[in-house]
């Protein structure tokens, strides 16, 4: 995965790795959500819950990322001034990885691999950082990035189908 | 009690702030989502409330958006969007007025349209989410559509060379002209912000899949890549520019100088004649 990482050496300090890792979490989130949303739409539930499931693991990360900021001031960023290596934040699942005949193996399989980025990502800033206090705080956050890798490998498990299931009813066929 | 109306443009809005409690129903995977997605980055990034900002569109399905912005939206005849935002530019020249759909929407039943709003110059964003092919509709080819495509509604590809968009916008007059790519929501943020912020009628071309009727447009993320020259000001760099653009360059090749239309022309005519001649239709 190292070839999609960022240019972690701009996030050496703190408050720029915290800034850089409430930004993964939020449009994280906020991506599973729409994904949700999407697949509510086109009437699957399954897929839904799942992604529901996803966009509460990222809050509940990004609780915790919050009570690591606690009173400290984060630098302000626009999105696009982030230096991902990936087109948006590094565990945001892209819009066309989705496709309305995938399976919850298809898309555990996107969820692992976000999760797989962002524990490279803090690793990489734990062996780069010169700051001491931002390499232990790197550190807490890629074990809090593994746990989720695990689960999801753990939900993987449970899934053995296809990754695109078939539509009976083909709107290219009418 | 404070009867002023609020300062709008001093509160900051994020991305999510643009979105509405409607539910876009493009098909998941949808290059549109990606577009979406940008414009509202663009917009909390210009710092302008929704109550600023008007959204008009005509007909397809790129031209839902309007119903799942917070923003106004005028959800407009099919082709005519252009002609709907340039009238409320006109009388509301205080709002941000944006203007979006698809391929066929504005190249093939508005195509007249996109020529002489090029020409008129007013002070509109135009976005044409380009998939090459009629969606909505289950899969027509459209003005964009390469001559080869086969399909079951053109068999063996409709022969006919498709229209070059950017083309059509320098040779028509408009002042900014760009191309952005769905897959790449942060850079087509930036290009929609710097072609809401240059004056007069400022085109992004955005490759945008049709992920149901095109699904080979999925290689576009492989074939796309940045312009690498600065943006061009004159007309004969720009010709020169498109003339080497394999279709997947991402960036800007023109902005102009040309001040933006306004109703300075119009003011200065005598009012008082036009009032005359509406009387003369009164039954």
């Amino acid at each position: 995965m190292t070839e999609s990482l960022p240019k972690v050496l701009l996030v050496n300090g703190v408050t720029m790795l915290l800034a850089y890792a409430r930004a993964i979490e939020i449009e994280a989130a906020e991506r599973y959500l729409e994904l949700a949303e999407q697949m509510d739409v086109h009437n699957s539930p399954e897929l839904a819950n799942l992604f529901r499931k996803m966009a509460a693991a990222e809050q509940m990360h990004l609780s915790k990322v919050d009570n690591l900021v606690g009173t400290l001031k984060l630098p302000e960023i626009l999105p696009w001034q982030y230096k991902w290596d990936t087109p948006e934040a590094l565990e945001t699942t892209a819009y066309d990885a989705i496709h309305y005949q995938m399976t919850p193996r298809c898309a555990l399989q996107l969820a692992l691999a976000n999760e797989e980025r962002a524990v490279a990502f803090f690793n990489e800033v734990v062996a780069q950082s010169s700051d001491s206090e931002a390499r232990r705080i790197a550190s807490e956050l890629a074990a809090e990035e593994y746990l989720h890798v695990e689960i999801v490998r753990s939900w993987l498990d449970r899934f053995h189908e296809s990754d695109f299931k078939e539509d009976l009813d083909n709107p290219v066929s009418q | 009690m404070d009867n002023q109306p609020p300062n709008l443009s001093t509160r900051s809005f994020k991305q999510k702030d643009f979105k509405s409690d409607i539910q876009p129903i493009w098909c998941p995977g949808c290059g549109d989502f990606g577009v979406q997605a940008a414009l509202f980055r663009a917009l909390a990034g210009l710092g302008k409330s929704p109550e600023e900002i008007v959204i008009v569109s005509g007909i397809g399905c790129s031209s839902r958006l309007p119903a799942y912005t917070t923003a106004y939206g005028f959800h407009g005849i099919h082709g005519r969007a252009l002609a709907v935002g340039t009238g409320l530019k006109l009388v509301r020249p205080d709002l941000l007025v944006i203007v979006a759909g698809g391929d066929g929407d504005g190249f093939s039943i508005g195509g007249n349209h996109f020529l002489h709003a090029c020409r008129r110059n007013i002070d509109l964003t135009y976005i044409v989410m380009d998939n090459e092919v009629y969606g909505m509709t289950k899969g027509q080819p459209s003005p964009t559509t390469a001559p080869d495509w086969n399909s079951m509604f053109a068999p063996g590809g409709t022969g006919i060379i498709p229209f070059k968009p950017l083309e059509l916008a320098l040779a028509a007059g408009a002042n900014f002209i760009a191309r952005g790519f769905y897959g790449d929501p942060n850079n087509l943020a930036q290009l929609l912000l710097q072609a809401i912020n240059h004056p007069g009628l400022s085109f992004v071309h955005v490759l945008s899949n049709c992920v149901t009727y095109r699904p080979e447009q999925r290689v576009w993320k492989e074939l796309v890549h940045t312009a690498n020259w600065a943006v061009p000001t004159e007309f004969a760099e720009a010709v020169r520019r498109l003339n080497d653009d394999d279709g997947f360059t991402i960036g800007v090749f023109f902005a102009g100088t040309r001040p933006a239309y306004s109703w300075t022309f119009a003011r200065s005519a005598d009012l008082s004649q036009l009032t005359k001649i509406e009387q003369e239709f009164l039954i």
